[in-house]
């Protein structure tokens, strides 16, 4: 399941991209989606992963994010869902 | 009398004032083959409009033959391009020029996350580029390894295309780390970006 994670800080977007690079984990910063905010900010995408997973991770190595959303096409559309 | 006329490949409004001299002719038929649904709606209103009648119109293949039985009088009209909605061919997409990994200056680290975002984004947006330009030290995006790679390869996959410096690939030493793109010269790029719809990052 693709996941999508926001931040309030860009330096903390970056830090957490710098980590998943590091990491090697099929993740990738990308512009926040519209359909989420409206405002400019990054958000990263991971590929294929649980909200559970990527919550641990965050967590385990003190990243600190905003939101976690669950990202699927449904009808072709993109959905975000987001997960507490 | 009947008669046949062909306004394949003729660009709007070219079938509509090859109809109307048509019609102008001693005929009681007048077939009208047209290669395009822009042309069947124009060349039918225009028939119409004259106080013609529109006996049928069939679908051959990619084309459409109109039969219009002649039966109108009315005075000459002028045709303008602008009555017949001639659309305007979609325009070819831009030429987007990157010269550099990053985009702007401030923070290295900064400008490369919004190149990576950029070019994220440019999958997602309606009109998708026709040509990315790299140069300088953005032939780094291209190789292996990069980033913003995946993303460039689904960009070509959807055919845009996508040339490279090749000097500047060189002058990294990456030029076998190449895996998207084509090689490619300043007289290339030059006649590009001198005649496309250019936008530089």
């Amino acid at each position: 399941m693709e996941i999508v994670i926001t931040f309030k800080l860009t330096h903390n977007a970056m830090k957490a991209k710098r980590k998943v690079l590091f990491d090697k984990l099929s993740a990738e910063i990308i512009p926040t989606p519209r359909e989420i905010s409206k405002e400019c900010g990054f958000s990263l995408l991971f590929h294929d992963s649980t909200s559970e997973d990527v919550r641990d991770y965050l967590d385990t190595n003190e990243l600190k994010f905003s939101k976690i959303y669950l990202r699927a096409v449904v009808e072709g559309e993109r959905k975000y869902e987001e997960n507490n | 009398m009947k008669k046949t006329i062909d306004t394949s490949g003729q660009a709007c409004p070219k079938p509509v004032l090859m109809t109307k001299d048509a019609l102008v002719e001693n005929i009681d038929e007048l077939v009208v083959v047209v290669d395009n649904p822009a042309a069947k709606e124009n060349v039918s209103r225009f028939a119409t409009k004259q106080g013609h009648t529109i006996k049928n119109i069939k679908d051959v293949g990619t084309k459409f033959e109109i039969t219009i039985l002649k039966g109108g009088n009315k005075e000459e009209t002028e045709i303008s391009a602008e009555e017949f909605n001639c659309a305007v061919l979609p325009s070819k997409g831009k030429t987007i020029f990157l010269s550099k990994n990053k985009v702007g200056e401030g923070d290295d680290e900064l400008g490369q996350n919004l190149m990576k975002a950029f070019i994220y984004s440019l999958i997602e947006v309606k009109n998708t580029p026709s040509t990315i330009v790299f140069m300088n030290s953005a032939v780094r995006l291209c190789v292996e390894g990069a980033e913003a790679l995946p993303n460039l390869q689904k960009l070509a996959e959807s055919g845009v295309e996508m040339l490279v410096c090749g000097t500047c690939l060189n002058f990294f030493g990456i030029a076998e780390k190449l895996r998207v793109g084509n090689v490619s010269n300043m007289y290339d790029i030059a006649t590009l970006l001198t005649s496309e719809n250019t936008l530089t990052i």
